[in-house]
């Protein structure tokens, strides 16, 4: 990071805080809440109170500052969904995460999956990524790689046999 | 793991089977695997996808919150103003009318006052102080009509000035009564110096000074802080008619004294409160007797 401007006021500093610290902040968040649009709500929220205390927080301690906050927030809305559930006892057995649609995903398992990807042969891994991660088209894919959609498709199911394999039991 | 498993899952992946034909030929749990893989596909998605709109909402709300310190700020100066105005205003309308305190007692009555350097200052019946609050701080002084005992604290010199003459102290407690031919000032603590008439004197402690028709005598006091702010009125060798005229402010009467020698002398002292007690301690003694009408008291020599 630049040593020459540490404000984080600054706006390029407060941008290079962001992208330095915010993903890895989704996933601890994600990780959290177990769903992604409250992680994304929090993440947003955290910022914001980081650019309000821009003067209170040096460079070098916004990483934990950061996480400090993000963790509050999540303790507070614990402790509010807490109180919710309480007065919602007897009238709705409402729990998002015992519904049977939801698939906890554990960070170990989350891990074990992007290890697996990053393992794939690199042709397939390319394909993989650009089309399920990157949420490409096929067709755009083909584009961008300059070869045919019958070839991404293989590369496809070839990546997706491999994946299946190396995760093995769940 | 079967191998045919794997390929259902690149073609369930793919959407090229439903959910209902996988299920036929692979089981429960098998199924299960499919689902938690292509969920952790799609998280793995969301966290790595880029949070340039993030940011941008972040900028938009930010921005919101940045607008609102300006109208404060703004608002801030037109309020400060407006309180400059005001504070000029009234500290203009101070310094020319209210610089000037004036605080006095009706009959009977006592007040207490507590200067503006923590100095204290009795007020008996019928009396008066004025001071300048606005030089109070430079020069310490006041003007007394009547009887007042101070409590001083200590700082520069303190005036208390009077028709009859001026008492000045350093911090100290003193009594001074000064009424139309009468001046009198005790000290009870510390020193205070009585200019009257070109004549100084320095009385310390237990000394006092009185001047009753420009004739002066020195006073030995042995009580610790005048008698009537214990609700007495204490005269020492003094004219019959100066007790007189305290016993008129203090009871609010008026007292017919045609028919008596008003240049006896009296000592002793009076109840402020009982006015039937007053008059008898004051003139049983000196053969005299009264009769009260309604706010009027007639003096008579006894027979």
């Amino acid at each position: 990071m630049n040593n020459l401007n540490k404000d984080i006021c600054n706006e390029s500093t407060y941008n290079k805080v962001f992208n330095t610290y915010a993903k890895d902040l989704k996933r601890f968040l994600y990780f959290k809440y177990h769903d992604m649009a409250s992680a994304e709500d929090v993440l947003q929220d955290t910022f914001i109170k980081l650019w309000q205390n821009c003067t209170k927080v040096s460079l070098e301690k916004v990483k934990s500052y950061l996480y400090t906050l993000a963790n509050n927030a999540f303790l507070d809305i614990k402790k509010h969904e807490n109180v919710v559930r309480k007065h919602q006892k007897g009238f709705v057995n409402y729990n998002e995460s015992e519904s049977p649609e939801f698939l906890m995903i554990e960070e170990e398992f989350l891990h074990k999956v992007e290890r697996v990807i990053a393992s794939l042969p690199e042709k397939q891994r390319e394909v993989f990524v650009m089309s399920r991660i990157e949420k490409l088209k096929y067709k755009e894919i083909a584009l961008k790689l300059n070869i045919s959609v019958k070839a991404i498709e293989k590369r496809m199911r070839n990546a997706l046999i491999v994946i299946r394999e190396e995760i093995g039991d769940v | 793991m079967e191998e045919k498993y794997k390929a259902y899952f690149a073609d369930w992946i793919e959407g090229k089977i439903t959910d209902i034909e996988v299920k036929k030929n692979i089981p429960e749990k098998e199924f299960l695997a499919f689902k938690k893989i292509n969920a952790s596909f799609e998280v793995i998605a969301q966290l790595e996808k880029p949070l340039d709109t993030t940011l941008k909402n972040i900028k938009k709300t930010v921005k919101i919150n940045k607008n609102k310190p300006k109208v404060i700020q703004l608002y801030i100066k037109w309020a400060m103003s407006v309180a400059a105005v005001f504070v000029l205003f009234f500290g203009v309308k101070n310094y020319l009318t209210a610089s000037e305190t004036y605080i006095l007692t009706n009959y009977g009555e006592q007040k207490t006052i507590a200067l503006l350097d923590g100095s204290e200052v009795m007020l008996n019946a019928k009396s008066s102080i004025k001071y300048n609050t606005s030089s109070w701080k430079n020069k310490r002084e006041l003007f007394l009509d009547g009887e007042a005992y101070f409590k001083v604290t200590k700082g520069s010199t303190f005036t208390v000035h009077t028709k009859n003459g001026s008492v000045t102290v350093l911090g100290t407690q003193f009594n001074v009564n000064s009424t139309n031919n009468y001046f009198k000032v005790v000290c009870y603590e510390g020193k205070v110096k009585v200019v009257e008439n070109n004549k100084t004197n320095i009385l310390t402690p237990g000394k006092g000074i009185s001047t009753i028709n420009s004739i002066q005598n020195l006073l030995k006091i042995e009580a610790q802080n005048p008698s009537w702010i214990h609700g007495e009125s204490t005269f020492n060798n003094t004219p019959l008619a100066f007790v007189i005229t305290a016993l008129e402010k203090q009871f609010n009467v008026s007292i017919d004294k045609t028919a008596i020698d008003k240049n006896v002398k009296f000592t002793g002292s009076f109840n402020n409160k009982k006015l039937n007690l007053a008059l008898l301690t004051v003139f049983k003694p000196m053969y005299i007797s009264y009769k009260i009408e309604g706010n009027k008291i007639i003096l008579s020599k006894q027979k």
